[in-house]
């Protein structure tokens, strides 16, 4: 029952709105991309806020632990996130 | 003694460093600005030391180039100290670093910098508590103003004088542990010794795995094969990549570790940060105010530079006349100080005006915190020339002068973007190249055609730009960018950056100019430039089109891009260029100068930054790109 709870509000960073709140389920991609993300401080588990949206393929700009980061659109599109609101 | 100053990327360590160091090290409001350790000797209480300003990174565990880099350099010639220099306000993320520090056997004592924009964020820190938990003396600074600086000196003095043993170490998960001390008990003691670092840290990298210690070890297949193993049971109980494993822990241990020692109160009201954002980043309104920026600030260093050039001419003009009075005529020492004061004149009456506006605008910019935001606004944009929106800085740079825009080429993670960008920056006219583009172009065929070169600019540009992407089609791993918040900038270390940068540029560009300048005269001296012109006919006079005579002012171009402009009449013996050149040579000669090879100071630059063959290939691009370039605008305009 919960992993399909979670199939339905799963999705990924890239494509939030600006205001919508998620969790970061999982980092998917290559090791260049998961260390540099964790680097920022995503880590699973961890509670983002979204800044500015993606608008033509420009980052997406979120707050995570107090601090302000801009993520290009292809590594956001492997940030794993569940919606909160 | 060696005290290293580290922490992650806009921490404040190059600030704090210039506050005690005599302002040596580039600050800006961006992350990763310093990318070679910088070093001065400081003297606190009569004890001297050396500081050592590490460049930014966030994990010990990083793959980035520049990461890698530092953590080498830590290996080859160990600190006696490490201030762990900590951003107060992004203190949750900022432990991670310092719990592979404890790790390191290094000791150190923690700067809780920036305590004042944690404040603003509501962020309240017992720093007692954390010195209390991290066993070593927690300092509190903002290094911006000089608060508590001289105290953390003190601090870490002490240290070296009575150091600190930590008892404790943070320790992970169970199961975790277990394949760290596992693979521990495998490491012999002589192989740790010969790494120079604990066998808990050992494991931990062979853990994650840190593919260059692995490459330091191939004579121990029992422990890389015990390693890996352990890798891969970890992964098949976490389901997750081993390093995410590990990064998670640590990021749980320092969400931990940040609960007990800070209190967060968050008010419901947006920061100015958070209002202002709104609309600096928005999809519509921030590039708006991106343009009105741009020819603001251009407006101002063109006015500016133009004001201060012309009585700085006129000032070097007499003092060539004077020592050609001194000295006698057609001698080698008159043409030597002709060239002399010829370079000098280049050096400190063309560029410097020029040069000296820029940097404190973009000083300005810098310390307020905009460029991260041009970035984002940049970034869609610049990846359908397959970079990302941080090579926008070296690219706003390269309009003002070449050499600086190079140096933050250094912003770029893959040597492969730093090679994109170094052609491409090379491409943009500087103000040196805006001089040519105006004297001949502007001058004598209109505004029109002269901004008609610049849309010309853009387009090769984008050309080119295109073209690499599909010759160098690596993928970038895209952006991904601290935006710090805004800050009023500080006016002292704003000049103080200033001063630095025009230096940095004195150092590397002047001797150049002045040699080059003087190397020029004797070809004069000699009558050497018709040997020069007859061997580049083939080149000038055919293939181009134009005069033979410009080929010696193609050469003094090497040196200084408008110095060939400044040739151009003494080699055609008329200051009506006009009457010697048609509208179409004018053009082709224009596009042809601009283009060529960069100046001397960029290459010595560029071969610092992106090695001496990629400089070698970029000459030889920007070469052919001229020619081509040339010739397809004597084509076009008719012959």
């Amino acid at each position: 029952m919960v992993t399909e709870k979670k199939a339905m509000t799963s999705t990924t960073l890239e494509i939030l709105t600006q205001g919508q709140q998620a969790t970061i389920l999982e980092i998917r991609g290559g090791r260049s991309i998961r260390s540099r993300l964790s680097g920022q401080g995503l880590h699973p588990g961890d509670h983002i806020r979204v800044v500015q949206s993606s608008h033509l393929g420009g980052p997406i700009v979120i707050e995570i632990h107090d601090v302000t980061t801009a993520i290009g659109r292809g590594m956001a599109s492997a940030v794993e996130v569940e919606v909160i609101r | 003694m060696r005290i290293a100053l580290v922490g992650q990327p806009n921490c404040g360590k190059s600030t704090l460093f210039n506050r005690v160091a005599g302002y040596k090290s580039l600050s800006a409001n961006y992350p990763s600005t310093t990318c070679e350790p910088t070093t001065s000797p400081v003297a606190l209480d009569g004890q001297t030391f050396e500081l050592v300003d590490m460049p930014g990174f966030y994990s010990l565990a990083s793959t980035e180039p520049d990461e890698v880099c530092t953590i080498k350099n830590f290996s080859d010639r160990k600190p006696d100290l490490l201030i762990n220099v900590i951003d107060a306000s992004a203190l949750g993320r900022s432990l991670e670093l310092t719990l592979e520090i404890t790790e390191l056997g290094i000791p150190f004592l923690v700067c809780l910098n920036m305590m004042d924009e944690a404040q603003r964020k509501g962020v309240v820190i017992d720093s007692a508590h954390l010195a209390r938990d991290l066993e070593v003396p927690v300092v509190a600074t903002t290094a911006s103003s000089g608060k508590g600086v001289a105290e953390l000196f003190r601090a870490a003095l002490a240290v070296t004088q009575a150091p600190v043993h930590r008892q404790g170490t943070f320790f992970m998960s169970a199961d975790v542990e277990g394949a760290i001390s596992e693979l521990s008990s495998h490491i012999p003691s002589a192989v740790a010794a010969q790494t120079g670092i604990s066998a808990r840290l050992m494991a931990i990298r062979l853990l994650e795995p840190d593919d260059e210690l692995i490459a330091r070890l191939p004579d121990q297949p029992a422990l890389l094969d015990a390693a890996a193993q352990l890798r891969q049971h970890l992964e098949q109980t976490h389901g997750r990549p081993s390093d995410v494993v590990l990064s998670s822990e640590r990021h749980a241990l320092a969400l931990n570790l940040f609960e007990h020692v800070a209190k967060v109160r968050r008010s419901s009201a947006p920061t100015v940060t958070q209002s202002l954002d709104r609309f600096v980043m928005h999809p519509y309104w921030g590039p708006a105010l991106l343009l009105l920026t741009l020819i603001v600030f251009f407006s101002l260093v063109f006015g500016v530079g133009h004001l201060l050039e012309t009585p700085l001419l006129s000032g070097f003009e007499r003092l060539g006349q004077y020592l050609a009075r001194l000295l006698p005529r057609h001698s080698l020492w008159a043409s030597i100080a002709g060239g002399l004061v010829q370079g000098l004149a280049g050096g400190i009456g063309m560029v410097l005006p020029y040069l000296l506006p820029f940097f404190v605008l973009l000083a300005l910019l810098e310390d307020v915190g905009y460029i991260p935001r041009i970035a984002v606004l940049m970034d869609s944009a610049l990846h359908r020339i397959g970079l990302h929106g941080k090579a926008i800085i070296p690219f706003v740079l390269g309009y003002g002068c070449t050499v600086p825009a190079v140096m933050s080429l250094r912003l770029l993670e893959s040597s492969r973007d730093r090679l994109v960008g170094g052609l491409l920056v090379n491409l943009i006219p500087c103000a040196a190249r805006t001089t040519i583009i105006f004297a001949l172009v502007g001058f004598y065929l209109g505004p029109g055609p002269a901004l008609g070169f610049y849309a010309l600019n853009l387009l090769v540009v984008v050309t080119v730009g295109r073209l690499l992407f599909h010759l160098l089609p690596e993928a970038t791993p895209g952006m991904v960018l601290e935006v710090p918040s805004y800050k009023a900038p500080a006016l002292k270390s704003l000049l103080n950056k200033v001063w630095y940068r025009i230096k940095e540029f004195i150092v590397i560009a002047w001797p150049i100019l002045i040699v080059g300048s003087i190397a020029l005269s004797l070809l004069e001296y000699f009558d050497l430039a018709g040997l020069i012109n007859r061997a580049l006919a083939p080149f000038t006079r055919t293939l181009l089109g134009l005069p033979a005579e410009v080929g010696i002012t193609l050469i003094s171009g090497l040196l200084r891009k408008e110095l060939a402009i400044a040739m151009l009449g003494q080699a055609l013996g008329t200051t009506q260029i006009d009457t010697v050149m048609s509208s179409t040579q004018l053009v082709v000669y224009t596009a042809f100068s601009v283009y060529y090879v960069p100046c001397l100071a960029t290459l010595a630059m560029l071969q610092k930054v992106i090695g001496l063959r990629q400089t070698i290939g970029v000459a030889l691009a920007t070469t052919v790109i001229a020619t081509l370039l040339a010739l397809g605008l004597r084509l076009i305009l008719g012959w």
